[in-house]
């Protein structure tokens, strides 16, 4: 209880004297607020993309694709693989009886004017695929037909490329009409063109296609789904579960800027590092005396140490957040684009948290040194100094 | 110099201090040299992306790519000074995994890759030989080719009219390397490897490459071209090579925009560094000021003393931070992280080293002018006094 007593009035004597010591406690604030700031800025790409790739998972739902492919951007499953696929156990199917799957393929395009090519995908589908697709709606216009040639927009291709309902898309004998945009819960559908896949196959004179799409019964029919397809003598596929499909592929997206993230981050936090050490040395000498008197009016060496190591503590957690907000003021919900999804950077709480402990972790590292040469220093040896 | 060991002296006072405060600025001029560099290795690549080129390419995944007649039509172009066309001879060579090709381009390339290093003489013979290439040097090193050495490419029977398994070229020389072409490149003889196709197969380019006569024009023409063919069978695609650059620089990497904002963090951090600590080193000496000042030091010399005081740990902090970030630019490419492949290598140059330079004194500066300020004002008799000033 009295080490309680002591520790509280150490620490506020501390922090009463901080106010004198603005200048270097600012530069502990502002050290932590660039680490912080820099990283969580860099982390929201990955946030953000993982947040539209996961968007459009759902736990029912599995996707197919040739085994010698890694995902769904190939042109190898044939009409014939596709209606074996179909008749695997466990598919959901519609009021109609008709199983609740969709054969796509993918066709990389140049979207608008300066733009390289690939860096926008038209997909083609089946007519119902929406119903696999969460939160799927048309904002404006219409759906597309089966069997015509136009297409639908989603919102983040429209944003970053103006295509727009009623302009129209280059391809092979003549070009296609946009009729309609759609949403899909900000996922990355919301980053294509969307048509009726045999149409667009035989337009582009596409061979086969790229994946399937299948809704199941219930999450538990996967593995039965699973065997039924890696075993068919027929077939030669690979079978994943949506959300997993999507992790893999969406973790291709945003693994370097994680990396980058973490040893830019790790560079930064270095240099604040080795400043905060600096400033907290300093400190500890500029406040010997005061230190020293608690000490001689008989407080232990432990609260002098802890009061040093909060206070490192509360400045760098202070400089984290003020970095963390200003990283979310900048950042958070802007459109960025990377290869051929269109998403928003995300800055949430959880990046805040890994911040201000990350924060946290580093002060214990820059104050540990100099509060225990705090409560090292002889008490009548401080009292007598300078 | 003359005062050398009074800074000597200030510099070395709290040496454990000085060592931190040099090691932190050594950190952030570090990350900011390895920002800047990369910067300019980004800059570089859409600069040196010509403005007045245009590739034209099949808009869709056609096998054969796109009718050569095509060419004649682009030339046509009000604006367009030259368009070549060009198509690849692909196999490997000798080991079926050591997939080669050779580039074939045709007599149009001469304007439309102007900047291809080979002299008009070179040009001359590449179209005169039928199996004649020309090796850029990454390439001839790749394969170990020397001029005269044969190059055979094997490839399925069906790609050529009298059913041979492959390509027999000779190296007619090796050739500066392209900068477009980072791995090396053979370049062929297009009329060559087109009448020894198959009949069916003859008479498609993979794509051209277009010379505009002025580049403020190219944008324009590109769309024309495009528009031309837009109701086609083959659509193309066009667009200009600075533009390609830049599009893949915005899409793919997304690095080069943030590169300025971290290197700019770091700085920041230095700036309320350097600034603190010389602040609180003059704070500590007052009295040493004073007795400066009382012997007759001007206000102008005391100033330059801090400025010299402060501008040494951040210059030489911006030397190693530097050296630093160009050491780690120049690691080998197999020891980066794969994660990190698509990164280019940074090009640490005097200029990275002017800039670091540049903004170590800018920041000394900065830092200085609050003490100097504080000098200015100082009462010498208060201050050797004792008195807090």
């Amino acid at each position: 209880m009295r080490l309680l007593a002591q520790q509280f009035v150490a620490c506020r004597v501390g922090f009463m004297s901080l106010r004198q010591r603005l200048g270097p406690s600012s530069v502990i604030v502002v050290g932590m607020g660039c680490v912080i700031g820099v990283s969580l800025s860099m982390l929201s790409l990955t946030a953000g993309l993982v947040r539209t790739f996961s968007a459009a998972g759902d736990s029912r739902h599995a996707i197919v694709y040739p085994a010698d492919a890694t995902d769904e951007y190939g042109t190898g499953l044939s009409r014939s693989s596709v209606g074996i696929i179909l008749n695997a156990p466990g598919i959901a199917v519609d009021p109609a009886g008709k199983p609740l799957a969709s054969a796509e393929v993918l066709e990389p395009l140049a979207p608008a004017e300066g733009f390289s090519e690939g860096t926008l995908m038209l997909r083609g589908l089946d007519p119902q695929a929406p119903t696999l697709m969460p939160g799927f709606t048309v904002v404006s216009g219409r759906m597309f037909r089966s069997g015509a040639r136009e297409l639908i927009v989603g919102r983040g291709a429209e944003s970053e490329f103006g295509l727009q309902v009623g302009s129209s898309v280059i391809l092979p004998d003549g070009e296609w009409p946009i009729v309609g945009e759609f949403t899909a819960s900000g996922s990355f559908v919301e980053s294509q063109l969307l048509g009726d896949a045999e149409t667009i196959m035989s337009v582009v004179r596409i061979p086969g296609y790229g994946g399937v799409l299948v809704a199941l019964k219930s999450p538990a029919a996967f593995a039965e789904f699973k065997r039924w397809l890696t075993a068919n003598p027929a077939l030669a596929v690979t079978v994943e579960r949506q959300s997993d499909y999507l992790r893999r592929t969406g973790s291709r997206y945003s693994r370097f800027f994680t990396t980058m993230a973490y040893i830019i981050g790790c560079a930064m936090a270095m240099g604040a590092l080795f400043g905060s050490m600096q400033i907290m040395y300093s400190t500890v000498e500029a406040r010997t005396r005061e230190m020293a008197t608690l000490r001689a009016i008989g407080y232990g060496p432990l609260p002098i140490a802890v009061a040093v190591l909060l206070e490192t503590i509360f400045l760098s957690l202070i400089g984290a957040l003020l970095g963390a907000v200003v990283a979310w003021l900048l950042f958070n919900g802007k459109q960025a684009i990377r290869w051929d999804a269109v998403f928003r950077l995300y800055v949430s709480g959880k990046m805040v948290a890994f911040g201000l402990g990350a924060a946290a972790f580093l002060a214990v590292l820059g104050g540990l040194m100099p509060a225990i040469r705090a409560a090292r220093s002889p008490v009548s040896q401080a009292l007598r100094a300078e | 110099v003359k005062y050398w060991p009074l800074i000597r002296s200030a510099l070395l006072r709290k040496p454990a201090e000085a060592t931190l405060t040099l090691l932190a600025v050594t950190c952030g001029f570090a990350l900011f040299g390895f920002m800047v560099a990369l910067n300019a290795t980004y800059q570089r690549a859409i600069e040196t992306a010509r403005a007045d080129r245009i590739y034209v390419n099949s808009r869709f995944d056609a096998p054969e790519g796109l009718p050569i007649a095509l060419e004649k039509k682009i030339e046509g172009l009000d604006g367009v000074t030259g368009v070549g066309a060009f198509r690849w001879v692909s196999g490997y060579h000798r080991d079926p995994k050591d997939s080669a090709g050779v580039f074939t381009v045709d007599e149009g390339m001469r304007v439309g890759w102007s900047e291809l290093p080979l002299s008009p003489a070179q040009w001359d013979e590449l179209f005169s030989s039928a199996t004649g290439v020309f090796a850029t040097k990454k390439a001839a090193e790749r394969w170990g080719l020397h001029p005269g050495d044969s190059f055979h490419i094997s490839t399925p029977p069906d790609m050529r009219e009298d059913g041979a398994p492959g390509w027999a070229f000779h190296v007619l020389g090796v050739v500066p390397d392209d900068p477009e072409w980072g791995d090396g490149v053979l370049i062929g003889n297009y009329r060559y490897a087109e009448n020894a196709r198959p009949a069916h197969n003859r008479g498609y380019a993979l794509g051209f490459r277009v010379a505009v006569g002025d580049p403020a024009r190219a944008a324009s023409i590109a769309r024309q071209i495009d528009r031309m063919f837009a109701n086609s069978g083959t659509p193309t695609h066009s667009i200009t090579s600075r533009a390609n650059a830049q599009s893949r620089a915005r899409s793919g990497i997304a690095m080069a925009s943030m590169t300025w904002g971290v290197g700019i963090a770091g700085l920041f951090m230095i700036v309320f560094l350097t600034g603190n600590s010389i602040a609180q080193s003059v704070r500590r000496r007052l009295p040493e000021f004073a007795t400066l000042k009382a012997i007759g030091f001007t206000d102008a010399r005391v100033a330059k003393l801090v400025l010299a005081e402060s501008a040494i740990p951040c210059c030489l902090g911006a030397v190693l931070g530097i050296g630093l970030a160009a050491t780690l630019a120049a690691v080998p490419r197999r020891y980066v992280p794969q994660d990190l492949s698509s990164v280019p290598h940074a090009t640490v140059s005097v200029t990275t080293f002017e800039w670091a330079l540049a903004f170590a004194l800018l920041i000394a500066l900065i830092g200085s002018v609050s003490p100097i300020f504080t000098l200015r004002r100082l009462s010498v008799a208060v201050a050797l006094g004792g008195r807090a000033p």
